[in-house]
């Protein structure tokens, strides 16, 4: 077996990129191997080069769905020698490497950025040679899916820093204090005086201008100044530099002050390497996605911007026994995180036997970290109050009988709930006759589930002095009420949904007016020639998303629909503001039509009226993660290019309310005191 | 025969959250009637044809609006360049009556000079019943009578009816589509084609 190796770690998805062009990606996988010698090696093979040798391929795919690609000691798994052992070379025509240990100098990590490119590691050997940029596909990871599906995955990790873990496993990894994403291996004291100095408590930041700079941090500081000269340079110049990898480097170290640098203190070399690549990768990527600065051009551009880093899928629901999988048996708290359940949720929904436990938490009923003990006391104490509540307008007979609002208001909300939902079974027609034939809810029969949510309602507009009741609220209380079948839990869950709605039934109608005009800017930022085409149209005030705004798309989705999107949208996953993603892949994937044929107000007011019950939710909502997605680079695209230029009239302004469409937190808009005389809604 | 002459107007109705505007139109353009059909939020669409003779037909393109006080700041949007409205409110309701003239006073006001309203009292069978339980009863029933000198005086159409039922609907419409600046409509519209003719023509030069 002298031909063989022991494959210690591998994993799969691990691509080169050797040109600019995708279909020139390589498909590899990334391994430790450990030779008779003992030596361990860092190795890169081309999958097709690996599917060779069917056994080989068994072992490497073994190895890399093996718990995050660990083997025990008992069964070693045995592969043939990657190619070209000897040290640092390159086998040019496959790209397969393999690299001592030892002869490791450092690597730079580059987190991925959610769509914008994938996670990356760039290895550096002491002979300053530059090995391929090994791009981590971890979105055609079959390990990665695994982990995903059993809840392992946390949201920022890559399989980047699992190659990292295992390799602190044999060698010493010290971050470089200086440059953020630069470790240093088994680092010589020099190096580490260099690299890592330890971290100063004073805050004072090492600057070109700074006196008490350290000496490296004054080269440093030198040589960014140049690079960034030659960036930016070459980037108005051609696009030659980028063409291959090591030309930028070597373009970059023939500057005559840095090539003096380098002599002065041989380490810089790798060190500015480091950096330099990193930059030029990243341009790279920005091309090799094909996406041009100028945001004018952003819509056309996204248009064939086919590569997102994290594929975007639905999900199954949660079940009971997964979700019950996520909770300790003894105390019954959560044995993952928060963060955790909610991407699940996010992406996946819930299964309905899950939603009267799950709601509770999305609706802030209680918090994430309770024990089944906390919670119990916490629905005890929500009950007595719900009851306290309506007890007191219950007993209040002066109020009942004089009070002109508060007849009103009762009045209002017996007409909404009498057309609310009665579809679904629970509200159905009762033939029992009414009670009290008098009561305007007689005409629908004996149906104790109506006068629960007419209470629930009427105790609102006494909980929520200042809103009361408007109409529209009906609408988002009863798939609570049918969810949960417990009127005072129901109250409470619909306390927390109000929160964040409060703001869609101002008086003023600020609320809906902000959320509107937002959506008009992100519509103007992600989909700037429907924008136009809209504006031509007079209809950039976008009224006609007044009544998907108002009741989250409560009318536009079967039933079954609205309960998913809702319970998506509570878990605030990527947006507290969400639901302005779902408006806008609603027109995203109209745009083609309203731009061809409707060209006034009242025609696409129609259209959009009518998409009502036409819409396919999973689409909608994989097209809402997509544009997110994008709408978060582009932001990313912005500060990027503004952080380029000193010439402030050359950047680009993003509004403030679009950079809050990043936010996790609730928008907390609320309604004033209400004026005396004033009707409600 | 040939085809109809098509004119086409549009119309908008308004009145009191729950009088009936949504049943109404779809008791119109549907033929049915639901008891507890959702409220309306923001506006719906419905277009739909009345016959006058033979070869003349009114198209109306509809706009039923929601009778929320709170989002009564949007009807502006919806009356704009109506030709007509139909103010509705229950017979049974002296308050929804008031919505009524006040959204009447609005229009006039706000909306095209010419527009055409109707007052249109809604749940005529309710009335009718309650006429009928008490057939003695002195006192009056219901605000007909209110209504009724009301819409003269304002120079407003009147109508009774009953979604419900389907009593006298089409008379409503009907009615109103006869009020209808018809033969403008059509004069407007050869006056458009003239004009595209006589571009036409100068473009492609004298043809003697
Ligand atoms: N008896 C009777 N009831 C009616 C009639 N028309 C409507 N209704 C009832 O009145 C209620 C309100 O009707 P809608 O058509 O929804 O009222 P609307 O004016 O469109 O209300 P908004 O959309 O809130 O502005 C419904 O629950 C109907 O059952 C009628 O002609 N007779
Ligand atoms: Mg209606």
């Amino acid at each position: 077996m002298s031909d063989s190796v022991e494959l210690v770690w591998s994993r799969s998805a691990v691509y080169i990129h050797p040109t600019k062009n995708n279909k020139d990606n390589i498909a590899g996988y990334l391994s430790l191997v450990r030779p008779p010698d003992g030596e361990i090696l860092i190795s890169w093979v081309p999958e097709s080069l690996i599917k060779l040798s069917k056994q080989d391929y068994e072992s490497y795919v073994q190895v890399d769905l093996s718990l995050d690609g660990e083997v025990t000691q008992k069964n070693q798994v045995f592969v043939s020698k990657p190619p070209s052992m000897s040290v640092g070379s390159l086998a040019r025509s496959s790209h397969a490497f393999s690299i001592k240990l030892s002869d490791l100098y450092s690597m730079q990590m580059r987190e991925p950025s959610l769509g914008w490119w994938y996670g990356s590691i760039l290895l550096f050997t002491k002979q300053a040679e530059t090995l391929p940029v090994l791009f981590f596909h971890d979105d055609e990871s079959e390990v990665e899916k695994r982990r995903t599906k059993t809840m392992q995955k946390k949201r920022d990790d890559w399989g980047g820093e699992f190659f990292m873990e295992k390799l602190e496993n044999y060698v010493d990894i010290r971050p470089s204090t200086l440059e953020k994403g630069v470790y240093l291996i088994n680092p010589s004291a020099q190096d580490t005086l260099a690299f890592a100095p330890p971290v100063t408590t004073s805050n004072e930041v090492s600057g070109p201008n700074s006196a008490k700079a350290a000496t490296w941090g004054d080269l440093k500081w030198n040589i960014f100044e140049k690079l960034a000269q030659v960036t930016r340079y070459s980037r108005k110049a051609s696009q030659s530099m980028f063409d291959r990898t090591p030309a930028p480097l070597r373009s970059m170290l023939n500057i005559p002050e840095v090539e003096q640098l380098g002599q002065d203190f041989d380490s810089a070399r790798v060190f500015l390497a480091e950096w330099a690549l990193g930059i030029v990768q990243d341009q790279e990527d920005f091309q090799r996605k094909n996406i041009n600065i100028n945001l004018n051009t952003y819509d056309s551009h996204f248009d064939d911007f086919s590569i997102v880093a994290q594929s975007i899928e639905r999900r199954n629901p949660v079940t009971l026994e997964e979700w019950e999988s996520f909770f300790d048996e003894n105390d019954g708290r959560l044995t993952v995180t928060a963060e955790e359940v909610k991407e699940r949720i996010f992406h996946g929904g819930l299964e309905p036997q899950v939603r009267p436990k799950a709601w509770l938490f999305l609706l802030n009923v209680y918090p994430w970290d309770t024990s089944a003990v906390e919670r119990a006391s916490i629905i005890a104490e929500k009950r007595n109050e719900y009851y306290r509540l309506k007890r007191k307008w219950w007993e209040n007979i002066d109020m009942q009988e004089n009070d002109s609002f508060w007849k009103d208001q009762k009045n209002r909300i017996e007409k909404d709930v009498l057309r609310t939902d009665r579809n679904i079974p629970l509200f159905e027609q009762s033939e029992t006759p009414h009670p009290d034939p008098d009561s305007r809810l007689a005409q629908s029969g004996a149906n104790p589930h109506l006068e629960q949510m007419r209470d629930m309602l009427i105790t609102y507009n006494e909980y929520n002095e200042n809103l009361g009741y408007v109409q529209g609220m009906s609408d988002l209380l009863s798939p609570l009420y049918v969810v949960l079948q417990d009127d005072a839990l129901a109250f409470a869950a619909f306390c927390g949904f109000m929160e964040r709605m409060e703001r869609n039934f101002m008086r003023s109608q600020e609320g809906m007016r902000d959320q509107l005009s937002t959506l008009g800017h992100l519509t103007n930022f992600m989909l700037p020639k429907l924008y136009s085409h809209l504006a031509k149209a007079d209809s950039i005030h976008f009224f006609f998303f007044f009544r998907m705004i108002l009741v989250w798309f409560k009318r536009e989705f079967e039933w079954d629909d609205v309960l998913r999107l809702w319970e998506v949208l509570w878990t605030n996953y990527y947006s507290s503001q969400f639901h302005l993603f779902i408006a806008l892949a609603i027109l995203d994937l109209n745009k083609a039509y309203i731009i061809e044929r409707l060209h006034y107000f009242d025609e696409i007011l129609k259209f959009i009226n009518e998409l009502s019950m036409t819409l396919d939710l999973d689409t909608v909502l994989t097209r809402a993660e997509e544009l997110f997605t994008k709408f978060k680079l582009a932001l990313d695209l912005v500060n990027w290019q503004n952080n380029q230029s000193e010439d402030t009239k050359s950047q680009t302004e993003v509004t403030e309310d679009l950079r809050m469409l990043l936010s996790r937190e609730i928008v907390d808009q609320r309604e004033q005191a209400r004026p005396p005389g004033a009707t409600g809604g | 025969m040939s085809a109809p002459r098509i004119a086409q107007f549009k119309l908008v109705l308004l009145g009191e959250s729950a009088v009936g505007k949504s049943s109404l139109l779809l008791r119109f353009a549907r033929g049915v009637y639901e008891d507890n059909r959702e409220s309306t939020i923001g506006a719906a669409f419905l277009a739909q044809n009345v016959r006058l003779e033979p070869d003349l037909v009114v198209r109306f393109e509809i706009w039923d609006t929601a009778g929320q006080e709170r989002y009564k700041a949007l009807a502006p949007m919806y009356y704009r360049n109506a030709n007509a409205a139909l103010v509705v409110f229950d017979l049974l309701s002296q308050e929804s009556l008031a919505r009524a003239q006040s959204w009447v006073r609005e229009l006039r006001v706000q909306a095209d000079d010419g527009i055409i309203i109707a007052l249109v009292g809604n749940k005529l069978d309710l009335l009718n019943q309650l006429k009928a339980e008490s057939p003695n009863s002195s006192g009056k029933i219901g605000i007909s009578e209110d209504a009724k000198s009301y819409a003269a005086e304002a120079g407003l159409l009147y109508y009774e009816c009953s979604a419900k039922t389907g009593e006298n609907i089409e008379a409503v419409f009907k009615g109103v589509a006869e009020k209808m600046p018809i033969n403008e409509y059509f004069s407007s519209q050869e006056e458009e084609q003239q004009h595209a003719v006589d571009l036409g023509a100068s473009s492609s030069g004298c043809a003697c």
